[in-house]
């Protein structure tokens, strides 16, 4: 057990360094000197050495590379060049707005799909079947700020119950319109909701079918003893799992519906960045994310070994 | 009624029973399946001909019409600056296609290749290096992934193919890893080995054509979904140069008329989500075959 937590660690460990390597790739991708992009054709050939030098370009790029690995390992990730703040400040101040959607966005798809998921694979065929299936088409293909947009034009045109800037413009609180998470946070939910229904059919489907179901069926135990104290509890395991790894997806997901909810969180963060040529919050924020899911993958492993001694450990 | 079967002479000749005729009747004889892929030529054809189909030109400005509700002159209505959504679906359909199959085909060559190696050479460095690789590309999160690419590459459509299909290769890379993993120690390619084949003839002419299917299929079903990876590059703006049409840009820069004219988004959704349901239909009703 302590073995295989130890292997899982460090196998986080070397994803993180080449997620960082890659990061640190994207910016020497840019054809041409990345100091004259980012301050665009017309820059005085002063301002282009003064960025070089700031940005350390004009070392060799092992060098650099050698730097910010080191930088990293300290926690700097430099500073953003259009708020010259230090970029952790920046994730820091958009990261909990990101957290708190991407829960409620996981809340809102367990109470949608492990219902519609467990009754679908009990009654497969029949009505909630159907359901689960029309959910899952939904969520495979409308692309999520499709949905997003239908939601505000229902909530915000059709029923007015709230408004469109969402919460980095008006400031409202959550806790004053919780509306403000919920339908955003509703909008991702539909695209986890539906894969999740389909794992949940399978695994109730599976767990229902098995050998030690019959054994317990022939005991003369009730059918909804059955249900719940065995078939469900097997199949929500693998539901849950699932859940856990569609959080790089998730956080994909998070960029666009911040865009259009106006959200203050990462996703807007990095768009912004990207758009305006800020390199520094580009990779941290990358960096942060893909840290995050990292993360989150160890410990959803973790809890997974615990939980199921059937894991193997090599 | 009496039927009298004579034998076909050429069947006796091709002892073998044709798998791949018998496969495509069991494929074809699900109704869901034929309408997802009448669906997809359809699309293919209106995109091919969208110059003879579409009924006005993608680009042609007309503002004494603009914002118009559906109608039999404009199916889909009319945008901000008056033209007809209608034809400007239809000339986006190839951008759409383009970049979401060239995303794949991009990802199913490089992911074959990194998988082929990987699982040829199981536990060797170059496996773990590959494996750890595509890992850590896993982890990003894929639109994040590809949207950063797509800017610091810059517009245009290779670009966004590229940028879209290496978010796409980790998954075809695993599945090769494993499929290989299965088929190295199979009697054949034992059999290849010992009669002297080097190991990129055994790559290439045994174990490539003995899970090309499952790859195919996979391949099929990611075009789904890089057809709404595209859709989301496009927007965020990262996709063509407006004003040439794309689905995904048609979405985003009608927003502000979201109240007023709330059609602007439909025709085009309604465009993304038939193309995805149809080749996710056909994706589906092929995986149940190979399984």
């Amino acid at each position: 057990m302590v073995q295989y937590v130890v292997r899982r660690l460090l196998l986080s460990l070397v994803t993180a360094w080449l997620v960082a390597t890659i990061v640190f790739s994207l910016v020497h991708l840019v054809p041409g000197n990345p100091a004259l992009v980012i301050l665009g054709v017309q820059a005085s050939p002063a301002d282009v050495h003064r960025l070089d030098q700031e940005l350390h370009l004009n070392l060799p790029v092992w060098h650099q590379y050698g730097d910010w690995l080191g930088q990293l390992l300290m926690g700097h990730l430099g500073t953003s060049l259009i708020y010259n703040e230090p970029v952790i400040h920046l994730i820091f101040q958009s990261l909990p707005r990101t957290i708190e959607l991407s829960l409620v966005a996981m809340i809102l798809s367990v109470i949608i799909g492990v219902p519609v998921g467990l009754l679908a694979g009990f009654h497969h065929g029949g009505l909630w079947d159907r359901l689960s299936l029309g959910i899952a088409t939904l969520s495979v293909v409308l692309p999520g700020f499709v949905i997003a947009l239908v939601f505000i034009y229902l909530f915000t045109f059709r029923w007015h119950w709230m408004e469109i800037a969402g919460i980095a413009h008006t400031g409202i609180s959550p806790w004053i319109n919780p509306l403000v998470y919920l339908v955003p946070g509703l909008t991702l939910a539909i695209g986890l909701a539906g894969p999740l229904m389909r794992v949940l059919r399978v695994e109730v489907m599976e767990a229902a079918g098995s050998d030690y179901i019959r054994t317990v069926r022939m005991m003369g135990i009730s059918e909804r003893r059955i249900l719940w104290k065995w078939v469900f509890k097997n199949a929500l395991i693998p539901g849950l799992t699932f859940l856990g790894t569609q959080l790089a997806l998730l956080m994909g997901g998070v960029v666009i519906i911040e865009e259009i909810f106006a959200i203050p969180g990462m996703g807007s963060l990095i768009v912004t960045a990207i758009f305006n040529k800020d390199y520094p919050v580009v990779q941290g924020g990358i960096l942060a994310m893909a840290f995050m899911v990292i993360i989150v993958n160890f410990l959803v492993d973790t809890v997974y070994a615990l939980i199921d001694p059937r894991i193997s450990y090599h | 009624m009496l039927t009298v079967t004579i034998p076909d002479p050429r069947q006796e000749v091709t002892a073998t029973p044709d798998i791949r005729h018998r496969m495509l009747r069991r494929f074809s004889r699900r109704p869901i399946n034929m309408m997802g892929l009448l669906l997809i030529v359809g699309i293919v054809c209106a995109g091919l001909g969208a110059h003879w189909i579409a009924p006005y030109p993608a680009n042609a400005t007309h503002f004494a019409s603009a914002l118009r509700p559906p109608s039999w002159h404009h199916l889909f209505g009319t945008d901000s600056l008056g033209r007809d959504v209608l034809s400007r679906i239809i000339y986006g359909t190839n951008a759409s296609l383009l970049a979401s199959m060239g995303a794949v085909g991009l990802a199913l060559g490089a992911g074959t290749v990194i998988g082929l190696a990987a699982g040829y050479w199981p536990h060797s460095l170059l496996d773990e290096m590959l494996m750890r690789l595509m890992d850590a590309i896993l982890v990003i999160p894929p639109l994040v992934l590809a949207l950063a690419l797509a800017f610091i590459l810059g517009s245009g459509m290779v670009n966004a193919i590229f940028a879209i299909s290496v978010i796409f290769s980790p998954q075809f890379a695993r599945v090769v890893r494993s499929k290989v993993l299965t088929v190295r120690t199979l009697p054949f390619v034992e059999a290849a080995q010992s009669a002297g084949a080097g190991s990129m003839r055994i790559l290439w002419r045994h174990i490539l054509p003995s899970i090309l299917q499952p790859i195919l299929v996979l391949g099929t079903l990611d075009v789904g979904s890089a057809i709404i990876v595209e859709a989301s590059l496009a927007y965020l703006g990262l996709g063509l140069q407006p004003p040439a049409p794309s689905w995904g840009f048609m979405v985003s820069s009608n927003v502000n008329y979201l109240s007023q004219a709330p059609w602007l988004i439909f025709g085009p959704s309604l465009a993304i989500a038939l193309t995805v349901w149809a080749v996710t239909i056909v994706g589906q009703g092929l995986q149940e075959l190979s399984s």
